[in-house]
């Protein structure tokens, strides 16, 4: 099969782009109409296998590589996809972690912001099924709530124990029934991310329906897009506008009356704050809230005394609606949410300049909307994953490395790769995290992180560098690991080619240049120095800087 | 183009004497000196900052309409309004909310300009969709431009006018490239969220690892997100030094500035301008603005609530920042220039809150403004759809920047079809900013 693209403005078009024009980026234009998605059977050898593991699973170690090589295309997408709901052998990990140390307790208790990011990176670092994380990242950035809003909304009054419990007294006194805790608030919003997490964890490769119905009764956006402050007496349109722009549509297939149709609808959407209840910020359907009256949208008019059925109802609308938009011409056979997921599949999977006009994300939205074979059903994830992943054009040449590395993905790649483990997650490594424009639980706004080359800049060119010079010391790096890591691999001290390519494969599953490889040589040299010979703490020496020298070339920030 | 990129780092590397003086060893591609081409444009030593407020400021409670009974009405803004006589009054017609005193003060000292009524046409209520418009400069209708406006403006002023320092734009106080500076042909300017972090760090062998990465982000390449990084790298090799100079000016006012990133990004702004840097355009931004819920407390509304915290925080660190231009004899040749990516509904909803709306207020300050209101009175009487409409254009005011405080040519940035129709006919009732003929030419300055 032959597939031409080209890129209608030349390279500069993507450079620094990407909510700009969210459907104008007319990134790509396929020119034989073949199907793209066909599957891939050119060779599978560990290139192909390399590539589909630095999209999908944080890369691999070198064993795992030669798994997925040996097993065949096939087999080995399906062995990345079909991941259990839980991961039996992280969670047993983290209950078996010692307890006593600031460290492991915050990971296995987290009751702060920065505890929860540490604990979110712990599990992408020791996922035994790491697509699950992957996704739940793509998830996390897709059904945006942020850290910052969730943890203000809770009530301060929760540290100091103020239940209401006492007959006579509000909830907001001096004191309650409860003991103070400092940690009350924040293990509460804790909570609230954690169970939103869940549900990407363990829902996310799923009915896409299912999630959205999720979502809606999810307490953490219920707060973060205020549908618990959405009244019928005076509805207001936060939700209602999100749900359709980002978590399923896209602009350009509604109107602004069905937004506020729609704001109508979902009224009585709540969240039990009761501190009577101590505090449970959970799922409340508020029947007094909810407007009553007939709601029309997309020209359709419904109205159902049942709780939460007007919200079902407008999910099925939203998935259902062909909205003949002019965002693409496919918009004129496809429901817009078919499409705008498949777009957004793609741009995070295969390649962020893609259009949602391409081609490839009608032939996704046909599968993911129509494929309904073996008892399957509409909007199913997991199986338009497989085909994605399995498809001729996620394996094309011009996708390779083609994807920027975010930052939790820079961190995590190498760690995982390496079979390293960082000391400090919650306190350390969450902050290079942050400091590379990453702050997980708390996106900088609804729409989630802008990618591709918005990650790239100064501060955080800065802060992945230097965690790399982080990894290279004996904080992450000891000298044990580099004796039993690299000695087996290399032929003595002075195999210079040797240190170079190990990290090479092990962190870009990929071989170097020559014009790379002599910059490796140089540095050794460098370090070398004067001395006649290359003792065992030279050879230290050159590892760890060959480690971090590998973490910042170009190849390493792309995937 | 490794030729410019390393140019501008050794031309930079020269200059930023920390690097000398902090280093034991100093890498070998600092003594690969060659003279670069100084930058031979916009060379009066003004200065633009771009202050955002995104998520979509409340103008109408930001600059209040005191006269106009429509606001006051139990309908409009029955629990967030600000009380009649509790804001402060600026020329009668318009009073600011009480949290902003600070402005209030620079406002009666003819150093501030309230421009009503900014938009666009087909207003759009997408954060997202409409940010892009006034990044990009692009309107509805049009095809989204693919650079953003700044370095559409720098490319037709500067290209061909010799090489610019690393610093020549700043964002700081976040490490996100604003839409607005993105895409330019030959220029990515650094983000810098910290001064304090912002450096290289090497375990050991310091110069030997610093040359490497230099060489690794400097080989050939045809791939352009390679080429891409690179340019980034150099970047942050090109402008470490004298983020590390600049850091080490002194605070004026401590405790004058927030610690978010606004307040960061204001403070580095200030000291990068005091410490002589020949930054001319900066970018900081406040997050926060998307108030549906919780604006303002009822019965509080000038104390409790998300609005006056913002406007609050947002007064004290332009005053500040004010403060620190004045006293260094920077003030004349610096001006503020604010957006948001929308306004809100003129009513308020059921949350205490405001919706997304259209036309909105934006603020200039500085010694090279002239102080006042410009743009009219929002028409509370006459909405499109609940919300504000524009009667400005926000091309316009952004072409009274480029040719009033910088001399330069705004057609081209916006087009000449644009220029003429929409902006052209504006521009007159825009001179909120002094011309190059009345504001004395910085570099003459002492």
């Amino acid at each position: 099969m032959t597939l031409t693209l080209l890129n209608r403005f030349g390279i500069r078009s993507l450079v620094g782009k990407t909510r700009i024009s969210r459907h104008r980026r007319y990134g790509f234009m396929a020119i034989i109409a073949m199907a793209l998605l066909d599957p891939y059977t050119g060779p599978w050898t560990s290139d192909q296998a390399a590539h589909l593991a630095r999209r999908t699973t944080f890369g691999a170690t070198p064993v795992q590589l030669a798994a997925l090589t040996a097993a065949g295309m096939s087999a080995a997408v399906d062995s990345i996809v079909d991941y259990a709901p839980v991961d039996l052998p992280l969670e047993n990990r983290i209950v078996d972690l010692p307890s006593g140390t600031t460290e492991y307790d915050r990971i296995k208790n987290p009751v702060s912001d920065r505890d929860v990011e540490g604990w979110w990176l712990y599990r992408m670092v020791h996922s035994t099924q790491p697509f699950q994380q992957q996704f739940a990242l793509f998830l996390h950035d897709h059904f945006v709530s942020e850290w910052d809003k969730i943890f203000s909304t809770v009530t301060p009054e929760a540290n100091n124990g103020n239940d209401g419990s006492i007959p006579g007294q509000s909830c907001i006194r001096t004191s309650g029934s409860l003991p103070a805790d400092p940690n009350r608030r924040g293990a509460i919003a804790v909570r609230l991310m954690r169970d939103q997490h869940n549900i990407f964890l363990t829902l996310g490769h799923g009915a896409f329906k299912s999630l959205l119905v999720a979502i809606t009764r999810d307490p953490c956006m219920l707060i973060y897009l205020d549908n618990r402050t959405n009244f019928k007496t005076r509805p207001q349109e936060n939700f209602a506008r999100e749900i359709m722009e980002l978590f399923s549509m896209g602009v350009g297939n509604y109107n602004e009356q069905d937004v506020k149709e729609i704001a109508r609808a979902l009224t009585g959407e709540s969240v039990n704050t009761s501190c009577l209840l101590n505090w449970p910020y959970s799922y409340f359907y508020a029947a007094s809230s909810h407007d009553t009256n007939p709601k029309t949208v997309f020209g359709v008019t419904f109205n159902s005394s049942v709780p939460g059925e007007d919200t079902n109802k407008v999910i099925d609308l939203i998935l259902q609606r062909v909205s003949n938009s002019t965002v693409s011409p496919n918009h004129a056979v496809y429901p817009a949410a078919s499409l705008y997921m498949s777009w957004k599949f793609l741009t995070w999977f295969v390649n962020q300049g893609i259009a949602i006009s391409d081609e490839a994300v009608k032939e996704l939205a046909d599968f993911f909307y129509n494929n309904t074979s073996a008892g399957g059903y509409r909007y199913n994830v997991r199986e338009t994953l497989r085909l994605l992943f399995k498809s001729s054009f996620f394996y094309e040449s011009q996708h390779r490395f083609k994807l920027f590395k975010n930052p939790a993905e820079y961190v995590v790649t190498a760690l995982r790769a390496l079979e390293l483990d960082d000391p400090s997650y919650a306190g350390n490594v969450n902050n290079w995290v942050r400091e590379m424009g990453m702050k997980l639980f708390d996106p900088p706004t609804v729409d989630g992180w802008a990618h591709g080359h918005t990650w790239i800049n100064a501060s955080g060119v800065v802060a992945r560098f230097n965690y790399a010079n982080r990894m290279s010391t004996s904080v992450v790096l000891s000298d044990t690991a580099i004796d039993s890591l690299i000695e087996q691999h290399i032929h003595g001290y002075d195999d210079d080619a040797g240190i170079a390519s190990f990290f090479a494969s092990r962190l870009l599953l990929d071989s170097l240049t020559f014009e790379e490889a002599d910059i490796f040589m140089q540095l050794f040299k460098d370090i070398k120095g004067s001395a006649t010979t290359t003792t065992q703490s030279i050879y230290r020496k050159k590892v760890r800087a060959a480690l971090h020298l590998t973490m910042t070339m170009p190849r390493y920030q792309l995937k | 183009m490794s030729n410019m990129n390393r140019r501008q780092f050794l031309k930079v590397g020269l200059s930023g004497l920390a690097y000398f003086t902090l280093e034991q060893t100093t890498p070998k591609w600092v003594m690969r000196a060659a003279r670069a081409l100084p930058l031979s444009c916009l060379t009066s030593g003004r200065i633009l900052v771009i202050l955002q407020q995104s998520g979509g400021n409340d103008g109408l409670n930001t600059v209040i309409p005191r006269q106009d009974d429509i606001y006051y009405d139990a309908l409009t803004r029955p629990t967030i309004h600000i009380p009649k006589g509790m804001e402060i009054n600026l020329d009668g017609l318009n009073g600011i909310h009480p949290s902003m005193s600070g402005i209030a003060d620079w406002y009666q000292q003819g150093n501030a300009a309230v421009l009503h009524n900014v938009g666009y046409v087909n207003p759009d209520f997408s954060h997202f969709t409409s940010t892009d418009y006034w990044e990009t400069g692009g309107v509805p209708g049009q095809l989204m431009p693919q650079q953003g406006w700044i370095a559409r403006f720098y490319d037709n002023t500067c290209n061909g006018h010799g090489d610019p320092e690393a610093l020549f734009m700043a964002r700081t106080g976040s490490s996100e490239l604003p839409d607005m500076m993105a895409g330019s042909q030959n220029y990515v300017p650094p983000t810098i969220s910290s001064a304090a972090s912002y450096s290289l760090q090497t375990g050991e062998d310091r110069a030997a690892r610093l040359n490497a990465i230099h060489d690794m982000n400097n080989l050939p390449t045809i791939d352009s997100d390679v080429e891409f990084l690179q340019r980034s790298v150099n970047t942050v090799e090109a402008s470490t030094a004298d983020i590390a100079t600049a850091n080490a000016e002194p605070d004026l006012y401590p405790g004058g500035y927030t610690a978010d990133s606004l307040g960061n990004g204001l403070k580095l702004a200030s000291k990068i301008i005091r410490a002589g840097f020949d930054t001319r355009i900066f970018y900081v931004s406040q997050g926060g603005y998307d108030t549906h819920a919780n604006q303002a407390i009822s019965g509080n509304v000038t104390t409790q609530g998300d609005h006056q915290r913002l406007l609050g925080n947002l007064s004290l660190n332009v005053d500040t920042f004010l403060k620190e231009m004045r006293d260094t004899g920077n003030l004349d040749r610096v001006l503020i220039l604010t957006f948001s990516e929308f306004g809100r509904r003129i009513n308020e909803n059921g949350s205490s809150g405001t919706d997304h709306g259209a036309a909105n207020v934006m603020f200039a300050f500085g010694g090279g403004v002239n102080g006042g209101v410009f743009g009219g009175q929002p028409d509370l009487a006459n909405p499109l759809r609940g919300n504000l409409r524009h009667s400005v254009d926000f091309r316009s005011v952004y072409s009274a920047v480029i040719e009033n405080w910088f001399g330069a040519q705004a057609a081209p940035v916006f087009g000449q079809a644009n220029y003429d129709s929409v902006i052209a006919p504006e521009l007159a009732r825009l001179q909120f900013v002094k011309t190059n003929a009345n504001v004395k030419d910085w570099a003459n300055y002492g």
